[in-house]
């Protein structure tokens, strides 16, 4: 049972001082779990003198071990009461043995005793079908365009978008997630009251009041520490039941939050990219190593969106230019299907696409007008995702 | 009692590059010995008493006794420099009586600085002072030795080349050789310009073979006289492309070679052109002050902006000038003058001169490369590029993107040389000139290049059809451009279908003109609609 900390600030005390005595006194995940689920609130075990050495308990604590614990959470109990000013605000929390505790996170081994979560939509993630979507921290163009696409279908698809709230991809599925009128969850690697990066606060809030949730297993002070992230991506993959790797280059640590989904069991897909840009080097590891080859949001089988936006034939929003969901000439194909593969500047493409510069020209003015091709860092870009 | 105490005579004085006649009335006064000179006279004209009177005493000449007084007129012009020397001196023997003119021998002028050995030096804007006084009516010309052969710019008078005042005072008395010895004397003293042939002309264009997108450019920018900002990663052949530009560039007119002469002339820089017919090409380094580029101090002195005229200027790493010096551009490129105030001295030069610069696109410089490779920080492109003023930047009609050509394409280019390339573009060039040329007197204009077109005639200019005319509007609205952007956009377009032969402008003219919009979002962009 979560309880709002404005009507009740002393359920979230009694989180806080769990967490900050278990940690104390080394207590293993799993014992905590079997504690709360024994005590089944909080303040119960606030008041219970020992563990009842019941036939169905299958707790290992000792209880030498369990009274130190039990004097440390009395103890951080006060004074966390008596510090109250420093009490986060809006912030919730739900036990492991709670009803609306994400179910998927029980599978798993590491599965954390209590979330911390900013909004009360806890429900979101106990919905028929969540997916992870994760990605690198710098994007091409490409990698944000199939990012924006995929979102967008999920979105449409009423599917629970849940990312890790970082810079990059993960910025770009929950803000196209809440534009689409979607529910999103972010996890976060640091505490609720110093959410990590710091630019994407206001997005944050976006997500909590557009219905979906902002959460993390970590005290609300927590700052974002580099070992943290890792474990924050293990939730990422077992909250979901599949990972989507949109965009990642090499060494990407998105590779550690598919494996761990693999090893959840997850359905781990990977959208491919170009072979030369290198920026989705990791998504090409994972297919060889036996992940699906995600091509639409099709892909993922059980949605059935009732429209689908990818792949699609245009990159542009409803049809800002003149004929923008026109038919391409001959031409016109070949120079996006070269821009595809990498963007070029106009020499490197009359090249390969064979064309001389003066016709080259017309055709990318062309294509510029009508939205499909535009120049960043210079060169031409395809806005056109798959074809 | 003497006869006459008294003696007047010419010379020319420069205000900017514009030569004056100057009367110097010279009298002997009874009274102390003193030599005094006035009418607005700067201190290197008033150090010339000491020179003077040097000089008439070592070419065995006596100075007079008593008080010398020396006017200069009219005392509205300032005068400045060492070349009255020689006419002072020649004041000061007549007036003492020790040479006379011939009666009835037309007025004579004369200007050069004096040594105190009596020789007779080089001054500044040799040419300049000879086309005034040949157009105040003087026939005869005493002067210094000039290295420049100007006879074909003088037709009615005559220039007596002397190295000292003894020489000067045998003309001056009267003693006149004949033409052909002027003439002779005038071959003997110039350097033979026009003998060193352009032998190694078009070399600059064979090493650049690979880099069209580049060449492209700088033949547009030619044919249209446009500014050109030349952008990419180092070693992708910016400067050679800049050089280039002087090799394809039509040579001067016989109205230019004098304009560019004049300026020569007066700046005391030893030119390095080949040929008269050379344009301009001046490459000043980058650390380059405000004052410098647009030329200042008292009297005002030339800036780079007005030796490039009728030429090229081309500034190096433009993102490293500082913006206060770049800022000063603006004014001449709009009107192609330059209008200096400094104390007394009001001066106008000519800057009609086509501007390239070259500059990274960012600090490391790799940024429009296709292997991005780049790892700046958009914060630190942004820093970078905003050395460069938003209004300056606009007035580029042509931002062109180089990139680095490939080794293989490279090699394949060093087999082919072609020396045909530069003229068939010189040519192209030519002939895109003259299609300006007639388009302007149809239309009645004075200006010549498309990059001058006022707003308001530009669609005229144009001659576009319909849907020339609906393809531009559509894109401009999709790419957002500025007012100014799209007019620099028309103009430049103008330039390519002058380019191709075309009196209409067609749509795939206005495409290769949107090439050369690089803005800077297209840039900086890697993220684009997030929101």
């Amino acid at each position: 049972m979560s309880v709002s900390c404005t009507e009740n600030n002393n359920e979230l005390l009694l989180a806080q001082a769990f967490v900050l005595a278990s940690n104390k006194c080394k207590i293993s995940l799993s014992d905590r779990r079997e504690l709360l689920r024994q005590a089944s609130t909080l303040s119960n075990l606030l008041l219970k003198l020992k563990p009842e050495p019941g036939e169905d308990s299958e707790i290992s604590l000792r209880e030498d071990v369990f009274i130190n614990f039990q004097i440390s959470f009395r103890e951080a109990y006060k004074k966390l009461r008596s510090e109250s000013e420093s009490l986060p605000r809006d912030v919730t929390v739900t036990l492991c043995n709670d009803d609306n505790f994400p179910r998927r996170l029980l599978d798993i081994d590491s599965c954390p005793p209590l979330l911390f979560g900013q909004g009360d939509n806890w429900d979101i993630l106990n919905s028929s079908y969540v997916v992870s979507v994760v990605g690198s921290r710098t994007p091409s163009h490409y990698g944000m365009e199939v990012t924006r696409c995929l979102v967008a279908d999920l979105a449409l698809a009423d599917v629970v978008v849940v990312s890790g709230g970082a810079v990059g991809i993960d910025t770009l599925a929950h803000r196209h997630s809440v534009a689409k009128g979607g529910r999103t969850c972010a996890v976060l690697g640091s505490g609720l009251n110093r959410p990590y990066p710091h630019s994407n606060k206001s997005l944050f809030k976006e997500i909590c009041s557009s219905g979906g949730l902002v959460i993390s297993e970590f005290l609300p002070d927590t700052p974002p520490k580099k070992q943290n992230f890792p474990q924050r991506n293990r939730l990422i993959a077992a909250l979901s039941d599949a990972l989507v790797v949109t965009e990642a280059g090499e060494k990407s640590g998105t590779l550690i939050t598919a494996d761990f989904a693999a090893d959840y069991g997850r359905d781990v897909f990977a959208v491919p990219g170009s072979i030369f840009s290198g920026r989705s080097r990791a998504c090409h590891q994972l297919i060889q190593e036996g992940a699906s080859l995600l091509q639409s949001a099709d892909d993922l089988e059980i949605i059935r969106p009732r429209q689908m936006e990818f792949p699609l034939s245009t990159g542009k929003e409803g049809g800002v230019g003149v004929g923008a969901r026109r038919n391409l000439s001959e031409e016109e194909l070949l120079v996006l299907q070269c821009l595809c593969i990498a963007p070029a500047g106009l020499s490197d493409l009359s090249r390969r696409c064979e064309l001389p510069v003066e016709r080259l020209a017309l055709v990318l003015a062309h294509l510029q007008r009508d939205g499909f091709v535009e120049r960043a860092r210079g060169l031409y870009t395809s806005r056109v995702s798959a074809f | 009692m003497k006869k006459s105490q008294y003696s007047k005579t010419c010379t020319c004085a420069l205000v900017g590059i514009d030569g004056f006649l100057i009367e110097i009335e010279l009298c002997l006064l009874p009274g102390l010995p003193s030599f005094e000179v006035g009418g607005n006279c700067d201190r290197a004209v008033r150090e010339s008493r000491d020179r003077v009177r040097a000089a008439i005493n070592n070419s065995f000449y006596a100075f007079p006794k008593g008080r010398v007084l020396a006017s200069y007129c009219p005392a509205t012009f300032p005068k400045s420099g060492s070349a009255f020397d020689l006419p002072l001196a020649l004041a000061v023997l007549e007036a003492s009586g020790q040479i006379c003119r011939p009666l009835g021998a037309s007025p004579i002028a004369s200007f050069g600085e004096l040594s105190l050995d009596g020789r007779v030096h080089t001054v500044p804007g040799i040419l300049n002072r000879l086309l005034a006084l040949e157009k105040a009516g003087i026939k005869d010309v005493i002067g210094p030795p000039c290295e420049l052969d100007f006879h074909k710019f003088l037709t009615s008078c005559r220039y007596h080349i002397v190295t000292s005042l003894s020489e000067a005072v045998e003309i001056y008395s009267g003693i006149v050789p004949s033409d052909d010895s002027i003439r002779n004397r005038q071959i003997e003293f110039s350097k033979n310009t026009e003998q060193e042939s352009s032998d190694s002309s078009f070399s600059m264009l064979n090493r650049l073979t690979g880099q069209e997108a580049g060449i492209r450019a700088i033949t547009i920018a030619a044919a249209g006289w446009h500014p050109l900002l030349l952008m990419g990663a180092p070693g992708c052949g910016k400067t050679s492309l800049a050089s280039a530009v002087a090799e394809i560039l039509p040579p001067l007119t016989e109205e230019e070679i004098l304009e560019v002469l004049l300026i020569e002339q007066v700046s005391k820089i030893t030119s390095k052109r080949r040929n008269l017919a050379e344009r301009p090409f001046r490459r000043p380094h980058h650390s380059i002050t405000a004052s410098a580029l647009l030329g200042g101090g008292v009297p005002p002195k030339l800036g780079e902006c007005t030796l490039a005229h009728c030429g090229v200027l081309f500034l190096d790493e433009l993102t490293e000038v500082r913006p206060q010096a770049l800022d000063v551009l603006r004014e001449p490129m709009e009107l192609k003058r330059i209008h200096l105030a400094r104390s007394s001295w009001r001066v106008s030069y000519p800057a009609d001169f086509l501007l390239i610069a070259a500059c990274n696109p960012c600090r490391c410089g790799e940024r429009l490369e296709p292997d991005a490779s780049c790892r700046c920080s958009e914060y630190s492109v942004e820093r970078h590029l905003d050395r460069i003023s938003g209004p300056l930047y606009d007035r580029f009609d042509l931002v062109a993107q180089l990139n680095r050509v490939k080794a293989p394409t490279l090699e394949a280019s060093l087999d082919q040389s072609d020396d045909t390339r530069a003229v068939s573009i010189q040519t192209a060039i030519r002939f895109a000139w003259e299609r300006q040329k007639k388009r302007c007197k149809d239309f009645g204009e004075k200006f010549f290049f498309n990059s001058l077109i006022p707003i308001n005639q530009l669609m005229a200019f144009m001659q576009m059809n319909e849907t020339c005319l609906k393809f531009i509007s559509e894109l401009a609205e999709e790419m957002r451009f500025s007012f100014r952007a799209f007019h620099s956009v028309l103009r430049v377009a103008r330039t390519i279908a002058d380019l191709r032969g075309a009196e209409a402008v067609a749509e795939e003219d206005l495409a290769l003109a949107l090439e050369y919009r690089l803005t800077l979002p297209s840039i900086l962009s890697e993220r684009n609609n997030t929101a």
